[in-house]
């Protein structure tokens, strides 16, 4: 475990400093050292490292593990390895929340209002599916009752955008909420991002020994002293916060959940005490990998769910073919 | 005595599994719960444990109704293991064994030396030391049942509730299992297990609980319960005893078998 931390936090470090360096613009890595130490720059380098670059890269960072986190709390919580945000349709129900939100005017209450009516999209998702989850907690039928309801979370979307044309306005703040993006993003959005992300993780350190329990079914958890309705109720709250908030602040980005646990847990194993906190490091570590390869690589600015669903597929689509003996 | 049941009822769906059952468990005995399939054995053995609510009678712990225990407390007194633990893919035999341990430790705290220290004794005690750093899902059902057998250990439980342990298990991995009950229960601890095979309840209880499918429970030494002629009108087979007392199937063509 130490030694992979330190290998992953190297990483990311690494990834952090090249993305303050890369981009256009004259910076180069003395600037960067400068800036950050404080010394003498001019006012156009200060702004690309200090306003622009930074707080936009620690953004990729905090969103990553967050989704990372959520990830590995909702795997833990359904016990059920393709369990994800974007899989179960919760990130879709965020978007579609904020959609509706954003169409009936609701950002003009302030910039709390989105991102809370996301969080509660979110939170309605993981309802139906813990719902459902109680009578049939199957893979096969979890993941089917996730496909459902991100396919009606995308039908209401798609409605508000139908309505959305007859209003420009409206119709051109919904798709830039659904694409989402970087772009932008300064330090009031990171503000929200690690507020998040820190809440988000007290409350996972708080149910991670139920995670822990639970991995030999509800009944030995419970006879453990797990309290089931309190950590479901613990967990639900912080995976659509998570998620909410990461949909709220960079648009719906799928797989990182997914794929990241399951990396995190080939090398740390299953307890959560480890498997949380290397989920949160290297979702975001992935997530900050990715910002920087979109903004060198690709000629067009990408909203970074893009490349994540390009590069997720398949790895979803490997451990669905593992599964395949185990599904019902 | 440790457990007590007073008044029970249990129903599902309306039909009547126990009617008004009175059950003391107390340590060193081994109580064994038999009964047709669909009778009921899983649900008590749930109540007793407190995994289920009871809307007829109660079950106390040491006095205390086990509804009114904290969830922690209730978990250091009683150590169950359901009829099917789930795969855990990835868990290690020491993970799962230190589970054990959750009910003893704080939300936040890690496990302690002392926590370690008694996962090593209870995986000894069980003949798994060997077996410590392997995973969960590598193992045979006979080592698995032994793993959980030693979480359950870990727990330090007074009162222990296994739900058909020997199900999945050949005769001689069965009989290993009864036998290191049956020395903890010696111990001062208190054993209740569901057994399908009556010969082999009969041979290791020191109490028996037959539910049959109408609601109805006889509880008392084996000797009584497990008479010909009750064994006959719950389960519909036809036993009997030899002369030393030994319950024996008997089968059409007059051969007796005495477990399987």
């Amino acid at each position: 475990m130490t030694r992979w931390a330190a290998i992953v936090s190297a990483t990311l470090l690494v990834a952090l400093w090249i993305s303050l360096v890369a981009g256009p613009g004259d910076v180069s890595h003395g600037d960067v050292a400068s800036v950050l130490l404080g010394r003498e720059v001019t006012a156009l380098q200060r702004a690309l490292v200090w306003d622009l670059r930074l707080p936009r890269s620690l953004l990729a960072v905090c969103v990553g593990a967050s989704l990372g986190l959520a990830g590995a709390l909702t795997q833990g919580l359904f016990r059920n390895p393709l369990a994800e945000p974007g899989v179960l349709g919760v990130s879709a129900g965020a978007a579609m929340a904020g959609a509706v939100g954003l169409a009936i005017g609701l950002d003009a209450a302030g910039p709390w209002a989105i991102p809370g009516a996301a969080c509660l999209g979110a939170i309605g998702v993981l309802l139906v599916l813990m719902a459902w989850a109680r009578t049939d907690a199957r893979t096969s039928t979890l993941i089917l009752c996730g496909v459902a309801l991100a396919s009606v979370c995308g039908a209401v979307t798609t409605l508000v955008l139908s309505v959305g044309i007859e209003r420009w306005e409206v119709g051109m703040k919904v798709v830039r909420w659904l694409m989402g993006s970087f772009d932008g993003r300064t330090w009031p959005h990171l503000a929200i991002g690690a507020s998040a992300l820190a809440l988000g993780a007290a409350l996972a350190a708080w149910v991670r020994q139920d995670l822990d329990a639970l991995q030999l079914g509800s009944d030995t958890a419970v006879s453990l002293g797990v309290d089931l309705r309190h950590t479901w109720r613990v967990g639900i709250t912080t995976v659509g916060l998570l998620a909410g908030l990461c949909t709220a602040l960079t648009g719906v980005i799928g797989f990182v959940g997914l794929v990241v646990p399951h990396i995190a847990r080939a090398f740390v194993g299953t307890g959560h005490a480890r498997l949380l906190p290397a989920s949160a490091l290297l979702g975001g570590t992935l997530l900050l990998l990715v910002d920087v390869a979109t903004r060198t690589i690709a000629f067009i600015a990408l909203p970074p769910g893009v490349i994540t669903s390009l590069l997720g597929t398949p790895v979803f689509l490997v451990v669905l073919a593992r599964m395949r003996t185990e599904i019902t | 005595m440790t457990l007590a049941a007073r008044a029970i009822t249990l129903e599902i769906g309306g039909r009547v599994l126990v009617e008004g059952l009175d059950l003391s468990v107390s340590p060193g005995a081994v109580t064994v719960v038999v009964g047709p399939n669909g009778a009921g054995k899983s649900t008590l053995l749930r109540a007793l444990c407190g995994l289920l609510p009871l809307e007829h009678g109660q079950v106390t712990l040491r006095g205390t109704p086990l509804s009114s225990v904290a969830p922690r407390a209730r978990a250091r007194a009683i150590a169950y293991l359901p009829q099917q633990t789930p795969a855990a893919p990835g868990l290690t035999v020491r993970d799962a064994v230190l589970l054990g341990r959750l009910p003893h430790r704080s939300r936040l705290a890690g496990p302690s030396a002392d926590d370690h220290a008694r996962v090593g004794t209870s995986l000894e005690r069980v003949g798994m030391a060997a077996f410590t750093e392997r995973r969960l899902d590598s193992l045979s059902g006979g080592e698995r049942q032994r793993v959980m057998l030693a979480r359950m250990l870990a727990t330090e439980a007074d009162v222990m509730v296994l739900d058909e342990p020997t199900a999945a298990l050949d005769v001689r991995h069965a009989l290993d299992l009864l036998e290191t009950l049956r020395a903890l229960a010696r111990e001062g601890r208190a054993v209740v297990l569901a057994l399908h095979d009556l010969p082999l309840a009969d041979a290791f209880a020191d109490q028996v609980v037959c539910l049959d499918a109408r609601g109805t429970t006889r509880v008392g030494p084996p000797c009584k319960v497990l008479s010909p002629d009750t064994v006959q009108a719950v389960f519909g087979a036809p036993f009997d005893r030899d002369d030393d007392g030994v319950l024996r199937l008997q089968l059409p063509d007059g051969a007796a078998v005495t477990s399987g």
